[in-house]
């Protein structure tokens, strides 16, 4: 199994070990008119190193929440904090160049920039994460190998690859700045049944050799035994009860 | 990186891309042409006479003076007499004459009748003075000095013998084939009209015609060569005639007196200043085309903006994959405004291309018909100023697609919409 430089995030759970995401008394709602609260997580807390599965029925707030871990979208009320950071205490740039180095995000399909090809839409990753240029290869090809993927695809047009390629090739580049967190929003529901277990176990593996947290979101229970923790987003988000008891 | 992703994303587009790229080199090539001409235009009529402080011709318009007697375009009303030339011509206050004698042509080119004085006291440019090739100026009464282009073009060496046309066709059917004339000299090329013509002695003018009456040949009139020499060649009238005086003090006293010569009907102009009421009365229209230009070019740049605003709607997913991997929104605001500009330098650069290569092969035909010279090299001060102004128009107009693509990018967050 090939092993994938894991100094900085081994050093960093060593050395102050925070939560990989703790959130507490968050509150959340579009701004506007209709700011019926779309979010209330009073207390979630992920250590790092942990994969947890989350799952919840479309419009349960799961984007929403997605936006506001990968510091995109932000609070005023209660506090996200990612590895001891909390999220709203950085400007916008900063929490770009946070989540450029340290959240790695892989979509349900069409991940990759479609007129860059393979290595160029890692190479732009790591260019956000202001890695230096000349470990990037190298670093790729380990990400490669860790994936299944062969060097030969590196000058590929995208449209060329299968789709399952595409989605290993999309966590190549999430993981190439090596963040601690992974989050994945439904990777697998472009996949067939047999490319679905064997991509969780790559994911799985991936993961673990890199110590990375992940957050995988799905409606696909079955996907479910792959993970130590799962995560009923309706449970955790106080909204729908708060509403009901009014 | 962006520049080579914005690169990349436009090759991704490439029709489209390059539809809209002809429209906008299109459109800049009009405003660029038009401006380089209009530029040219005036820096060739500025220099084609300098150090001639009066033009004196029958009265006239003074601009149709000043076109007939220096840019060879459009036709005298009337003759001046030789008796009141030579009175202004010995005027005290006078330091030398060009007189000039216009009506002839040869293939297409203006015959001008002149003296010895032509070469050595006309000026051009900065005070630049005629110059000889080869050969030198004309000293018998058929000898015939060469403009640069006439050579050129026609194909004459000295020592050719031509004949010339009566009339100003470019195809003559009264042709003074009895006399022909030989090449003794070909001017240095000057970029003004001054290249455009032939010159002849005032007594080989005055000789061709001898057998002439009311431009028609007197048939069976022959004078035999020998009897010409023994003539009186001394010219009846001529066109026009240029004034030198010893003191610039004296121009306007100079002026006055010969519009106000009893005996003739006279006109004196200043040609510095009718060259620029020339250019007043060209503002206007000057200004029309630069104002339709810019038009142009805005309508185009306009459909660069609508192309790359269309896109943004196509290009949702890749700008949430962007932030998704940590790009800023300024990243694909910058994106997008760099696009446009890439599209329009290109452009830009196609229409300098064509602009070159279109005055290259027209300025022949320009210079011929028009008497404007013109460079074509396009790259001066005025054209950089425009492409400035190009470049900034194409930055705020490529705010439109740029702040969509920022705003979007702000709201939609990691979200797509399938």
């Amino acid at each position: 199994m090939t092993f994938i430089s894991p100094e900085t995030p081994l050093e960093a759970a060593a050395t102050q070990s925070p939560d990989a995401i703790k959130i507490s008394r968050l509150v959340f709602s579009y701004p506007g008119k209709n700011s019926a609260a779309i979010l209330d997580i009073p207390y979630w807390q992920i250590r790092q190193g942990e994969r947890i599965f989350l799952h919840g029925p479309s419009g349960s707030g799961k984007s929403t929440l997605l936006n506001l871990l990968a510091g995109i979208l932000t609070t005023a009320q209660g506090s996200i904090e990612i590895l001891g950071q909390n999220l709203s205490a950085l400007s916008t740039r900063q929490r770009d160049r946070f989540r450029a180095r340290r959240i790695g995000i892989v979509f349900q399909q069409f991940n990759l920039i479609p007129y860059l090809n393979v290595f160029d839409n890692v190479r732009l990753a790591a260019y956000f994460g202001n890695k230096e240029n000349t470990k990037i290869e190298q670093k790729t090809l380990q990400l490669f190998a860790a994936l299944g993927l062969d060097r030969s695809i590196l000058n590929k047009q995208t449209n060329a690859l299968s789709v399952g390629q595409q989605q290993r090739v999309a966590i190549a580049r999430a993981l190439i700045n090596s963040p601690e967190i992974l989050i994945a929003d439904e990777p697998t529901s472009a996949l067939d049944n047999d490319a679905r277990a064997a991509f969780m176990q790559l994911l799985t593996n991936v993961c673990r050799n890199q110590r990375s947290t992940l957050i995988f979101v799905s409606h696909d229970t079955s996907l479910a035994q792959h993970f130590q923790r799962i995560v009923d987003l309706t449970t955790l988000n106080h909204t729908g009860t708060a509403i009901h008891a009014c | 990186m962006l520049a080579k992703i914005a690169w990349r994303s436009l090759r991704n587009r490439q029709y489209t891309v390059l539809l809209t790229l002809l429209s906008v080199a299109i459109s800049t090539f009009v405003l660029l042409g038009v401006e380089h001409i209009r530029f040219e235009a005036k820096e060739s009529f500025s220099k084609t006479v300098s150090g001639v402080d009066l033009i004196v011709g029958a009265r006239t318009g003074q601009l149709n003076l000043l076109l007939y007697s220096v840019f060879r375009i459009g036709n005298p009303t009337n003759n001046i007499s030789w008796h009141s030339y030579r009175q202004f011509a010995d005027d005290p206050k006078v330091a030398w004459t060009i007189p000039i004698s216009l009506g002839d042509s040869h293939r297409g080119f203006r015959v001008v009748g002149t003296t010895h004085d032509f070469f050595e006291r006309f000026r051009f440019g900065e005070n630049a003075k005629l110059d000889f090739s080869e050969g030198r100026a004309f000293a018998k009464v058929f000898d015939v000095v060469l403009g640069a282009d006439v050579a050129r073009k026609l194909n004459y060496r000295l020592h050719d013998t031509i004949v010339l046309a009566h009339g100003l066709g470019q195809v003559s059917f009264s042709l003074h084939d009895d006399r022909p004339f030989t090449v003794t000299g070909i001017l240095r090329p000057t970029g003004t009209p001054a290249d455009q013509a032939l010159y002849v002695s005032l007594q080989g003018m005055e000789a061709i015609h001898l057998n002439w009456r009311d431009g028609v040949k007197i048939p069976g009139k022959q004078i035999a060569g020998d009897d010409i020499e023994k003539r009186d060649l001394t010219p009846k009238s001529i066109t026009a005639f240029m004034i030198g005086l010893q003191s610039k003090m004296a121009i306007f006293q100079m002026q006055r007196q010969i519009n106000q010569y009893a005996k003739e009907p006279l006109l004196a102009i200043l040609p510095g200043v009718t060259l620029m009421e020339l250019w007043e009365m060209m503002r206007t229209m000057e200004n029309t085309l630069q104002l339709i230009s810019y038009l142009v070019l805005f309508s185009a740049l306009l459909g660069l903006s609508t192309m790359l605003l269309s896109s943004i709607r196509e290009r949702q997913r890749e700008i949430a994959v962007m932030r998704a991997i940590g790009a800023s929104s300024l990243f694909i605001f910058l994106l997008i405004q760099i696009e446009a500009l890439l599209i329009v330098s290109a452009a830009i650069i196609l229409a300098i291309f064509l602009l070159t290569a279109t005055l290259h092969f027209s300025k022949t035909y320009l210079a011929e018909n028009f008497g404007i010279f013109i460079n074509h090299l396009v790259i001066n001060d005025p054209i950089i100023a425009h492409l400035g102004i190009i470049i900034a128009s194409t930055f705020l107009l490529g705010l439109i697609p740029a702040l969509s693509a920022y705003r979007l990018s702000l709201h939609q967050g990691l979200t797509i919409k399938n």
